[in-house]
């Protein structure tokens, strides 16, 4: 009798360690990282080993998500705290997904919230990354993406005559001063057809008088009627503009979020202001 | 005043309007440059300026502005209602979700027609739900309260459509549809609803002498003649249509319908025949007017024309509900 009840307080005592003892082996061998929003995705899935990453946000794979291929195949996950702490991670990763609030709560369960900041010119990207990666514990990794990003900015084709260009995305918004666009357009050599601050709506009485030299067209390629059918972008004035003025297209997803990649909205104007050719444009 | 001249009046007053509006933009014109575009000898950016894009946008405020006066007049005449309005009853709601519902499938891109249709769809089945509501209940009260669960439904159904939309930034959308606004409208968007409202005119004006005898009580008016089916019918096919058209270019803009007829009653005897064409033409000056002063108020982002309309319009729906005679109810 006595040996039987020793066994089963061995066995209660087995059975209330187990679990414990299997999750902190799990845990010993990978982390489990969650990103709540696109823009955390891109860091996590350029960053982290793709064996830590636990979820992505649901708009990973999303058309103005840079990553999206790279994303496909992992779970994804709604930016709900009570659907995060489900998820059981060491790490989550944000840059606005799930509210304000949502990093206290997480931290209060004791897990490691990194959060990304906004990045307005690629001076704040390179810190932006480096700080992403050392929060991240993959400091070198960060360093990496910095050199690159560097490396493909030095190698630049270099021109003469700064042409202006406007930027003019698909629901008719435009890049002045002081914005992360106007950085892209100081970077490849051009300068802002606009001098006013900040973002506004396309000025299409001024671009009566006055014409950039280039458009430079965001987010056309995933637009469409559901979404855009307010747009001043299609007014007459607009879509003359378009039809004679020289375009460049930089694809939505290069310059969705502030990260890396913004590079490649450098190299597309750069390309298209010395001639090579770039996508055509349209808005039906 | 006789009707002739308040309406000459009031036709004096929108042209003054939509010139007023024209002579607003975000480049400056001198009068000079003004007229001499305004008569197509300006310098051709100044033509282009006025034409394509000021001209459009003041002409599509006195468009809806016009087809929400005289939604509204034939409303309230045919509900014997001072507080029936587009807006109010949810035919603005049902009719912005009609459009959004052919956007959201897709079906928007098979002809520049589909979404005025739609629009005019949505619009027709809510004031065909109103009228049959109105045949069961007596009730006013009921029938505005049958109105705002429609314009609830429809709006409702509208966030959950775009909330199910693949792409978030669908969402600013919304915004547009349930704000109003006339803002960057082009001859095309105009010229594409025109037959529409012109089609609703011609329903509403068949049956305009109708109201008069309406007044009187549905047994009377039956009495001297008036066949109340297709009276029914006509307004709620004319409404329908005119209302339809105009959310189809700027959205739902609420209370437009009941401030317009509110002042102009006064003036013609509260003969609800002789409210018609005046409640349209002072729809169409409130908004031309309205969009001047969004244009004119220093906001860092240019206000809704439908927030102007609401912030002007919901204070006088409240007035005229708490003036109304107990009996009405």
């Amino acid at each position: 009798m006595i040996r039987l009840l020793a066994l089963l307080i061995v066995l209660f005592i087995a059975g209330c360690g187990g679990p414990d003892t299997i999750t902190a082996l799990e845990k010993n061998a990978a982390r489990r990282i969650v990103s709540l929003d696109f823009c955390a995705d891109q860091y996590v899935l350029k960053l982290a080993d793709p064996a830590d990453i636990a979820a992505l946000s649901p708009d990973a794979t999303s058309p103005f998500s840079y990553m999206r291929e790279q994303a496909k195949g992992f779970p994804r996950a709604r930016p709900r705290a009570e659907d995060i702490l489900l998820l059981d991670p060491d790490v989550v990763v944000r840059t606005y997904g799930g509210g304000p609030n949502i990093s206290r709560l997480l931290e209060r369960a004791g897990i490691n919230v990194v959060q990304i900041g906004y990045a307005n010119d690629l001076a704040a990207v390179r810190e932006i990354v480096r700080d992403a990666a050392q929060k991240l514990d993959v400091a070198e990794a960060g360093e990496t993406v910095v050199a690159e990003m560097d490396a493909r900015l030095a190698a630049l084709p270099r021109y003469d005559d700064a042409p202006s260009i406007l930027y003019l995305t698909s629901k008719g918004a435009t890049a002045g001063l002081n914005t992360v666009i106007n950085d892209l357009i100081e970077t490849s050599g051009a300068s802002n057809f606009l001098t006013r601050q900040g973002w506004s709506n396309i000025p299409l009485e001024e671009l009566v008088y006055q014409r950039p030299n280039i458009i430079a067209t965001g987010f056309f390629e995933t637009s469409d009627l559901t979404s855009d059918i307010w747009t001043p972008a299609r007014h007459p004035v607009a879509q003359r503009a378009l039809a004679e003025t020289k375009t460049i297209n930089l694809s939505g997803a290069s310059t969705s979020c502030g990260a890396w990649f913004l590079v490649d909205a450098v190299e597309a104007l750069t390309r298209g202001i010395i001639g090579e050719p770039t996508a055509e444009v349209s808005i039906e | 005043m006789s009707d002739r001249s308040l309406i000459a009046t009031l036709m004096a007053v929108a042209v003054l309007a939509v010139l007023a509006a024209c002579l607003i933009g975000s480049t400056s014109m001198s009068l000079e440059r003004f007229l001499a575009a305004l008569f197509g000898v300006g310098a051709a950016g100044d033509v282009i300026v006025l034409w394509e894009i000021r001209m459009p946008r003041a002409l599509a405020a006195l468009v809806v502005g016009g087809s929400l006066g005289a939604s509204g007049a034939a409303l309230q005449g045919l509900l014997r209602n001072p507080l029936a309005e587009p807006g109010v009853l949810g035919v603005s709601a049902c009719s912005a979700l009609g459009a959004t519902l052919v956007l959201f499938y897709g079906l928007a891109g098979l002809s520049s027609f589909v979404v005025p249709v739609a629009a005019i769809t949505g619009a027709l089945v809510a004031t065909a739900l109103l009228s049959l509501a109105a045949i069961r209940t007596s009730s006013v009260i009921t029938l505005i309260l049958v109105g705002v669960g429609l314009s609830s439904f429809a709006g409702a159904l509208m966030a959950l459509l775009l909330n199910l939309a693949p792409n978030p930034f669908t969402l600013s959308d919304l915004i547009s549809w349930t704000l109003g606004s006339v803002a960057n409208k082009s001859f095309q968007d105009l010229v594409l609803v025109l037959p529409f409202i012109g089609a609703g005119l011609v329903f509403l004006r068949i049956v305009a002498r109708d109201l008069s005898a309406l007044t009187l009580g549905e047994d009377a008016a039956s009495g001297v003649g008036v066949n109340l089916r297709r009276t029914r019918l006509f307004v709620i096919l004319g409404t329908g249509l005119i209302t339809g058209a105009s959310v189809s270019i700027a959205g739902a803009i609420g209370f437009v319908g009941i401030v317009a007829p509110h002042l102009i009653r006064p003036l013609v005897n509260h003969d609800p025949t002789r409210t018609l064409v005046p409640s349209a033409l002072m729809g169409g000056i409130i908004l031309v007017v309205a969009d001047i002063a969004i244009r004119l108020i220093p906001t860092p982002a240019e206000l809704r024309l439908g927030v102007m309309a609401a912030l002007i319009g919901a204070p006088a729906f409240v007035w005229i509900a708490m003036n109304r005679q107990v009996s009405d109810g």
